[in-house]
């Protein structure tokens, strides 16, 4: 409990997207801050649709984003 | 630390379920072990702690959602759905237990329905403070 096997990259789309902060990822994707920063950290794995939408909040595929390392 | 709405909503909840039944608990259960006193006369006491735990939790959930405007009147996202859902499973595990002993005791040994009806209570406070610490815990370590 607590851990995953899906890695993401969020942090560093975040960075590459004007700094973008939790906040706002949290806003474009319907989520709280809480949650995006559970998904970040690693603690949490989001459904495939919020997948999706975080996906395309950084318009990169799904793949860019989250990586299965099990 | 950062907390979210539904912490802080929750640890209210908690703190106030512990303080009020967790006195109603230490009557109870020293008017089991005295003979002067009998377990019947706990049902106004029941009763009442019922009542003033709804009203301090209505009042004290007004004031926290009144100091915290914006979080509050977000909904609750997939994660805090997935949290609720995993709690509660806690809470239903231990009150079908406790209900199920206490059915067991009322019908093959010669407890009182007060007994009883205390015994099913005392779970249901149990079964309200475990779900509450199985919230926490999945929001501070993961879900």
């Amino acid at each position: 409990m607590g851990s995953c096997n899906i890695t993401n990259n969020i942090r560093r789309l975040r960075f590459n997207s004007d700094e973008m902060t939790q906040q706002e990822l949290a806003e474009k994707t319907g989520v709280t801050r809480q949650t995006v920063i559970a998904i970040e950290a690693g603690k949490y794995s989001p459904s495939l649709e919020l997948a999706f939408r975080i996906a395309r909040v950084f318009q990169v595929p799904l793949e860019q984003v989250f990586q299965y390392t099990g | 630390m950062d907390l979210s709405f539904r912490e802080k909503s929750t640890i209210v909840t908690l703190i106030i379920t512990v303080i009020l039944f967790g006195n109603y608990l230490v009557r109870a259960c020293a008017a089991m072990t005295s003979a002067g006193q009998g377990i019947e006369q706990l049902t106004g006491l029941l009763v009442s702690t019922v009542l003033l735990s709804i009203v301090v939790s209505i009042i004290s959930h007004i004031i926290l959602a009144s100091a915290f405007r914006k979080q509050a009147s977000s909904d609750d996202d997939e994660r805090d759905k997935l949290i609720e859902l995993k709690s509660l499973r806690v809470s239903y595990i231990i009150i079908i237990c406790g209900s199920i002993w206490a059915a067991v005791n009322g019908l093959f040994f010669s407890v009182s329905s007060a007994f009883v009806g205390h015994v099913i209570a005392g779970f249901f406070i149990f079964s309200e403070i475990a779900g509450d610490t199985a919230k926490l815990f999945f929001y501070r370590r993961g879900v």
